[in-house]
């Protein structure tokens, strides 16, 4: 049993099959590793104050673990994380009317997006018009338009927050819609039912769970979105971001970081929890009782 | 054929007392609709909700609003809003392909199907959800602050947000992979890498790329407002022209950046419809 | 009663299902319309409510022409023909008895209908409905959790709702097992029977056509090529309409060896 034996080919003359050509994953792959190039040569970034985060990096970090293991229940830091809390607070009411808004906004326009509800024309101008509210920074949104309207604090970032969320709602509902069994539309048809009978009772009952999913999906992005809109005055935990990061207060970072997270976190577990009972519940198709991620924003 | 008995009666005359009464709505689902309606009520007293502006005030912020619809197209042609854009185009390219590159490790260590153990399952995947508990312009007052060079923090920032995204996303299509492939070349004596490489990465290669475009899209976005802290980019612009109140140049610009991210984003979208 | 001259059907594709069908269909009969698959048959039911409309001739429900009526007026018509499909076409997600009254939405007001705020006498007549294809104690189950006999029971319960003077039924039992079928089957016959509802089903299954049919109207290539009595029908008239020899497939009842 020394050498393994090898079969003897079958047919020698017989041509194998040659893999298909990789010419053009090889053009695609060169063109990107070009495109990369490009940027990292063009963008003038200062490449050797990456070493920074070996060198400053850690004693900033060191710093801000010092605020969160101070004592909490002392003046000042009690304070501290009373303001911090009570702003990442502020940060989840806008968060969730932002979203209520956008729900409340994108569930009839998702009919107008929609190729099996609505006519051709006003679909494509529906979509163009959702893609473009996708296309504008909420922050870029409270700045420019809601702050003027609304004034400064988090009645104008929770409303960047529901007209930026149009668009992404409307058009995940809109395709939720265009993934309906058609059957039940043709029965309440030959019913005699009108065309809004029928999408409210042959398309709704079959979409709502998902779109419900999608306003507890887009929550949680705009909780993300919420903690930063303080930034430019809109209200929640973003505008004492900016002014310890100006004032340089380590230790109050850092525990306004934490607070950030866990709270981010917590809401997320729960979102998610919630998501997927809505989908997965009782008349679901068996397809949707795999709850997996919706690529959206 | 028998005819059950039921069908003697008229319909309408009076109802019989054997119909099915409907059944009260679940606990579960009357909780969740009180939960829902408190916190609907607390958040809108929080932020001290307001619809009144819109139409009450409306002079207040018409102002203003109606200069923007009077862009001041000239200043586009400025190096300085040229170069803008074309800085935030380039941290966004950069973060993307670093980010997508760490993620996919990240990914691999976050899914029950490829990490080695248990416990770095636990501890990536722990990692990953605190890494996207932190909005991108949070990740870029850091960057700021670390290394100071405002192009360097924007893509450092961006790097990290992606990481998160993109892994989460990619551990999940891996967790749904076929399991026969894996069986297959651990059965053909295959090593660990070796089932990574052969059995997984082929089936998820075509979402994670998908996903890679995706947070390319989100770049754009995202690096156009870093510059209003200081981490490069068209934000940088647009941060000076707020503060300068030049409402008609902001108008500008702003329209500027919506019409590119559109394009980029459909240019992306195409792409990734290609590649699913 | 119904009234088929000379109705031809053309898709926009060019497919011609229908080519120049005359019939008249009394009120009250129990008509089964056999044929091969793509000879027509689901074309010449639909033509009926106006879901497919008729490319040719003229066709008369009740003496009003289908193909002259307006939006609302199709609507009207449609509301008088309830329609059972193969795939039972429920709402799954919701309950039997909101699939049962959306064959009440005809008639229901805007905002009722919008609301789900039924009437009690509608409530009345989908518990009826329900009560007659004998499934009254699922009214408050998810269609989900109904099996395939069940859920076309609340089809048919969802036609008789509307309160019709035509059923329409195409291919009702294909997606069921051999007794639902038979089941199913006799509700349609009985409803028929005791309504006095004229109904147009059709079957690929000879036996089950012969069984119910009181008039068996055969179907190829767009053409009525035998129309007459369920006893008229024998094994040499199947075999002329499907244009060939009959085998296992075209029963029901597999096990009943020479088929006849
Ligand atoms: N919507 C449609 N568009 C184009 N052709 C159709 C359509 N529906 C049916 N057909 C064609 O019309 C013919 C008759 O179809 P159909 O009425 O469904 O037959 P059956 O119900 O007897 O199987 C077939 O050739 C079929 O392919
Ligand atoms: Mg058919």
């Amino acid at each position: 049993m020394s050498a393994r034996k090898t079969h003897p080919p079958t047919q020698e003359s017989t041509t194998r099959p040659r893999p298909p050509s990789k010419v053009r994953s090889t053009v695609w792959l060169l063109v990107s590793a070009l495109i990369v190039l490009f940027a990292i040569w063009q963008v003038n970034a200062d490449w050797s104050r990456f070493a920074n985060i070996f060198t400053e990096a850690p004693r900033y970090i060191a710093l801000m673990g010092q605020g969160v293991i101070e004592n909490p229940f002392t003046m000042p830091w009690s304070e501290y994380w009373t303001k911090s809390l009570a702003l990442m607070i502020e940060s989840l009411q806008m968060a969730w009317i932002g979203t209520l808004i956008g729900a409340v906004l994108s569930f009839p326009v998702s009919f107008l997006a929609a190729s099996n509800t609505a006519p051709r024309v006003v679909v494509i101008v529906t979509r163009q018009v959702l893609n473009i509210i996708r296309a504008v920074p909420e922050i870029v949104l409270a700045l420019v338009f809601m702050i003027p309207i609304f004034g400064l604090g988090p009645l104008a970032g929770a409303m960047a927050l529901g007209v930026g969320s149009v668009g992404t709602l409307g058009k995940l509902s809109s395709e939720a819609i265009e993934g309906i069994d058609r059957g039940p539309l043709e029965a309440l048809d030959a019913a005699g039912a009108s065309k809004l009978q029928q999408l409210r009772w042959a398309v709704v009952p079959q979409v709502l769970p998902e779109i419900v999913a999608f306003w507890l999906y887009r929550f949680e992005i705009n909780i993300r979105a919420g903690a930063i809109l303080g930034i430019v005055g809109a209200g929640g935990i973003g505008s004492i971001l900016d002014q310890l990061f100006n004032a340089r207060e380590w230790g109050r970072i850092g525990l306004t970081l934490v607070v950030i997270i866990v709270v981010t976190v917590i809401v997320d577990q729960i979102s998610a929890k919630v998501r997927q009972r809505i989908i997965a519940g009782p008349g679901a198709p068996a397809a949707a009782k795999q709850v997996r991620e919706r690529v959206a924003v | 054929m028998s005819t059950p008995a039921t069908t003697d009666r008229a319909p309408t005359d009076q109802p019989p007392a054997d119909r099915p009464v409907k059944p009260p709505p679940s606990i579960g689902t009357v909780v969740g609709l009180l939960v829902f309606a408190a916190i609907s009520v607390y958040a809108a007293i929080g932020i001290e909700f307001t619809l009144r502006p819109l139409w009450e005030d409306v002079n207040r912020g018409r102002e203003i609003v109606a200069r923007y619809f009077d862009p001041n197209w000239a200043i586009l042609t400025r190096p300085a809003v040229r170069e803008g854009f074309l800085e935030t185009l380039y941290i966004a390219i950069i973060a993307t392909l670093v980010g997508c590159l760490i993620a996919l490790v990240c990914a691999m260590l976050a899914s029950k199907v490829s990490a080695p153990n248990t416990p770095v399952y636990r501890i990536t995947k722990f990692v990953l959800s605190v890494l996207r508990s932190l909005p991108d312009l949070a990740w870029g007052l850091l960057f700021v602050a670390f290394v100071v060079n405002p192009q360097l923090s924007g893509v450092l920032a961006l790097t990290m947000f992606n990481i998160g995204i993109v892994a989460k996303l990619t551990s999940e299509s891996i967790d749904a992979v076929e399991r026969g492939p894996i069986e297959a070349v651990e059965a053909a004596g295959g090593s660990r890498f070796q089932r990574g490489r052969y059995a997984v990465l082929p089936q998820v290669a075509p979402n994670y790329l998908s996903y890679c475009f995706y947070v390319f899209e989100i770049n754009i976005r995202a690096s156009a407002v870093l510059g209003m802290i200081g981490a490069g980019g068209i934000g940088t612009v647009i941060n000076i022209l707020v503060s300068r109140l030049q409402h008609e140049d902001l108008a500008a610009v702003v329209y500027a950046l919506v019409v590119v991210v559109f394009i980029l984003d459909q240019a992306s979208r195409a792409v990734r419809r290609r590649l699913t | 009663m119904i009234e088929f001259r000379d109705v031809s059907v053309t898709y926009p594709n060019g497919t011609k299902a229908l080519d120049g069908v005359d019939l008249t269909i009394p009120d009250g009969q129990f008509v089964v319309v056999v044929g091969l698959s793509g000879a027509g048959k689901s074309t010449l039911v639909r033509t009926i409510n106006g879901i497919v409309p008729a490319t040719g001739g003229e066709l008369l429900v009740d003496g009003a022409p289908v193909a002259a009526a307006n939006r609302r007026q199709l609507r009207r018509l449609r509301s008088q023909v309830g329609m059972i499909f193969q795939s039972f076409n429920l709402v799954n997600r919701t309950t039997v008895m909101n699939n049962v009254l959306t064959g009440r939405l005809h008639s229901a007001g805007f905002l009722r209908s919008m609301f789900g705020w039924f009437s009690g006498a509608d409530k009345e007549v989908a518990f009826d409905a329900l009560e007659r294809v004998g499934i009254l104690e699922k009214a408050y189950v998810r269609a989900s959790q109904l099996s395939g006999g069940q859920q076309q029971r609340v089809a048919i319960a969802r036609g008789l709702a509307q309160q019709p003077r035509i059923m329409l039924a195409d291919e009702p039992v294909a997606s069921l097992d051999p007794p639902t079928a038979d089941a199913v089957m006799r509700d349609l016959q009985r409803i028929n029977r005791e309504l006095g509802i004229t109904t147009v089903v059709n079957l690929h299954f000879l036996d089950l056509a012969r069984r119910y049919g009181d008039r068996i109207i055969g179907m190829r290539a767009g053409k009525v090529v035998f129309d007459g009595t369920g006893a008229e029908a024998d094994d040499a008239v199947f075999e002329s309409i499907y244009g060939r020899s009959l085998t296992a497939e075209d029963v029901v009842e597999k096990k009943a060896g020479p088929v006849a």
